[in-house]
């Protein structure tokens, strides 16, 4: 099975371009909820991204490393999370160390850094898209905005999420992917992490009961 | 041979995980000494094999292991002996205290061996992705048994852990990438394109722009596991709160780990742009760190908290070393690496049994425990003379290696510097250690849980051995090495690129 590289090229630019746009409504949503199907959205783009270069390029374990994130991130580690947000009483992130609206603002600023930054580098012989590298890039930094500027637990690992999503956009955007074996290894530890954040958030509830991350303030020094 | 070799190591570790995972308490140390029993015998095994008849492949090039690789491998095996050995008492002290849950020790012992089956994967594979994915993995299993025991403070540290933990070794992710994209051109897109071996042939001919880009994000990803300043924010809170045995599994074993991914980094941007470039930036952070631990060790007030900074001190000096280059820092870098694993696994063996008797971590409370519990107060102060650096000891003379060497590549600012750190970091942890060390017995705290420490002779017996016996070690490895150890030691400077002296 093989696809034109034009609509192959095509395919990814909207893609890239969705994937900015998601990461810019995440940063710009206060409910958690929304958030969790924002980012779980935006690792179907990145998965739907990888799967048409791989097939426009006849790279097949790119193909298969898409269609299983997509299904990894995309279904099963969304509804580990909501498991653990219809338990917590916690549906919002109601003090932010950064309210959204200026968050925002430096979401734009860090789209526009991304494409300055990636306009020096020369994507790698026959990638098919020249959008993928600067959202690549964004979604990166996004996620870690995300990370410094929100306290409750999920939302950390939502920002988690949209940074590993910037890696793998990263990964073919310069190449081909990685090596098969470690695309499945790479997957598979970030389902071993989301479950093990996934643990540490009912700890959280069991023992502050809440799940935000207000209460880890004692180790000082 | 080479192959059911590393399926040893790496699987019956594994193994026995998941059997004692779904077994009760009593029969669980027996099925992780089972894991790691034969585990550490195939290590040791692969070791001598690779120091005598030179490097091995396995699984079609997926596994090569050379000197370093075999050094770091005995590490990890010796190291995670020492903290099985301790485990038991650990989780005694914890059932009698009332805070295990019924499964616990047995997941206690699962995730123990899955942590030593990771990190003894990593210096295995001959591959920069796996080796990420084995490191990735040993955070997240390590992760679990920081938090092992559901404390509001031991759930904070973990998850601290997890969090920059996760993000750190992302960007590790992104310099594999980049590296693969440096290397895809040359080497093709197969898995070679990542296989450190291969890599350093051809370093010379990647692309020296994304090889910098490649080096800077695995020094902050590799960094932050290795503990190295600024990225080192986790390490004291999840060295602290983790168990003790798990502490010195992350101190001893962990730590030289991540330093093992970034040398190997280092090896393949010194061959594709000359080596100052890594070499600076490997010398300016390991300076970092020495200064960033120095006031945390002189204003502390947490025992363990105290020994955690002083692992970030060591990685600091070992990163350095590693900057510094040339035969004599390296030979340093390698000694190093083991003495401050054996001295740090038991110092943090010896300080939680402290620890558990007095049911406090603060250093105020814990005086005077060389009358109240000899063995482990005894181990307490020479580990901390030890690690101080003063002779005779593998770490002094590994000091003495690191700083002379530096002198010697021409890093004389630098190498002064790291002295004086150095200097000054020992009055820290010799005040906070002698504190703890010196004065009355005092009354034993906990009633249930006084005398623990002591318990029936033969236990006692060989809880003294375990500290005993490892220290030793490291303080005859500063007077005399054996002839082989010392050929087995200049096979490893040689990998490091100290070869010829």
């Amino acid at each position: 099975m093989t696809l034109d590289p034009r609509i192959a090229s095509e395919v990814v630019d909207a893609c890239a371009a969705a994937i900015v746009l998601v990461g810019v409504l995440i940063v710009a949503t206060r409910s958690i909820g929304r958030s969790i199907w924002l980012v779980a959205l935006q690792s179907v783009f990145v998965g739907l991204a990888a799967v048409a270069t791989g097939l426009a390029n006849g790279v097949g374990h790119l193909a298969v490393g898409g269609v299983l994130a997509i299904g990894m991130k995309g279904v099963v580690v969304p509804l580990v999370l909501g498991s653990i947000l219809r338990r917590s009483a916690v549906r919002r992130e109601r003090r932010p160390l950064l309210a959204p609206r200026y968050a925002l603002v430096l979401a734009v600023a860090i789209v526009f850094v991304a494409t300055a930054a990636a306009d020096g580098v020369a994507p790698g012989a026959g990638v098919a898209s020249s959008r993928a590298l600067p959202a690549a890039i964004a979604e990166v930094l996004t996620g870690l905005l995300v990370v410094m500027t929100r306290r409750k637990a999920l939302s950390l690992v939502v920002g988690l999420l949209v940074f590993e999503n910037g890696i793998a956009l990263t990964a073919f955007s310069l190449t081909y992917g990685m090596p098969l074996v470690v695309e499945l290894g790479v997957l598979f530890d970030v389902l071993i992490a989301v479950v093990v954040a996934w643990i540490y958030a009912r700890r959280m509830l069991d023992v502050f009961g809440t799940t935000s991350t207000d209460s880890l303030r004692s180790l000082r020094g | 041979m080479t192959e059911l070799l590393v399926v040893l190591v790496v699987g019956t570790p594994v193994a026995a995980g998941i059997a004692a995972w779904f077994t009760d308490a009593r029969l669980c140390p027996r099925l992780a000494l089972a894991g790691l029993g034969p585990a550490v015998v195939a290590g040791i095994a692969l070791a001598v094999l690779v120091f005598v008849s030179g490097p091995q492949r396995a699984f079609e090039g997926l596994v090569a292991v050379d000197a370093f690789g075999a050094y770091a491998l005995l590490l990890v095996l010796v190291v995670a002996t020492i903290a099985a050995a301790g485990s038991p008492a650990y989780l005694a002290h914890e059932a009698a205290a009332g805070a295990l849950r019924q499964r616990d020790s047995g997941h206690y012992y699962a995730l123990l061996a899955w942590f030593v089956a990771g990190l003894a994967a990593v210096p295995l594979v001959d591959n920069l992705g796996l080796v990420w994915v084995g490191i990735e993995a040993t955070t997240i299993v390590s992760a679990l048994l920081v938090g092992f025991r559901r404390t509001a403070q031991a759930i904070e540290a973990a998850w601290k852990y997890l969090i920059l933990g996760s993000i750190g070794v992302g960007f590790a992710l992104l310099g594999t990438l980049l590296v693969y994209a440096s290397s895809v051109g040359v080497l093709g897109e197969t898995s070679d394109a990542l296989a450190w071996t291969r890599l350093i042939e051809v370093a010379p001919r990647l692309d020296p722009s994304f090889v910098r880009l490649a080096f800077v994000f695995a020094l902050a990803g590799y960094g932050t596991k290795a503990g190295l300043a600024p990225f080192h924010t986790w390490l004291p809170d999840a060295h602290s709160q983790a168990p003790s045995p798990i502490s010195a599994l992350l101190s001893g074993a962990a730590l030289a780990v991540s330093l093992y991914a970034l040398a190997r980094f280092h090896l393949v941007t010194a061959g594709t742009l000359g080596a100052g470039f890594s070499a600076t930036l490997l010398v300016v952070f390991g300076l970092l760190s020495l200064a960033v631990a120095l006031p945390f060790l002189v204003a502390q007030g947490d025992l363990k908290r105290l020994l955690a900074y002083s692992s970030i001190e060591h990685v600091g000096l070992a990163t350095l070393a590693l900057g510094f280059g040339g035969h004599l820092a390296l030979l340093g870098f390698t000694l190093h690496l083991a003495s401050h694993g054996l001295a740090k696994s038991t110092v943090f063996l010896a300080a939680g049994r402290l620890v558990a008797e007095r049911g406090s971590h603060r250093i105020g409370r814990l005086t005077g425990s060389l009358a109240r519990s000899p063995a482990n107060g005894r181990a307490l102060l020479v580990a901390a003379l030890v690690l101080a650096g003063l002779p005779p000891s593998g770490i002094f003379a590994a000091e003495l290696a690191i700083l002379f060497g530096g002198v010697e590549t021409g890093w004389t600012l630098a190498a002064g510097l790291a002295a004086l750190l150095l200097a000054l970091a020992v009055a820290g942890l010799l005040f906070h250690v002698v504190r703890v060390t010196a004065g009355p017995a005092g009354s034993v705290g906990e009633p249930g849980v006084a005398g623990l420490g002591r318990g029936p002779a033969p236990a006692a017996i060989a809880h003294a051995l375990l500290l005993a016996v490892p220290l030793a070690v490291v303080v005859v490895a500063g007077l005399w090495t054996p002839s082989p150890v010392k050929a087995a030691l200049e096979q490893v400077v040689g990998i490091l690129g100290g070869g010829g002296g």
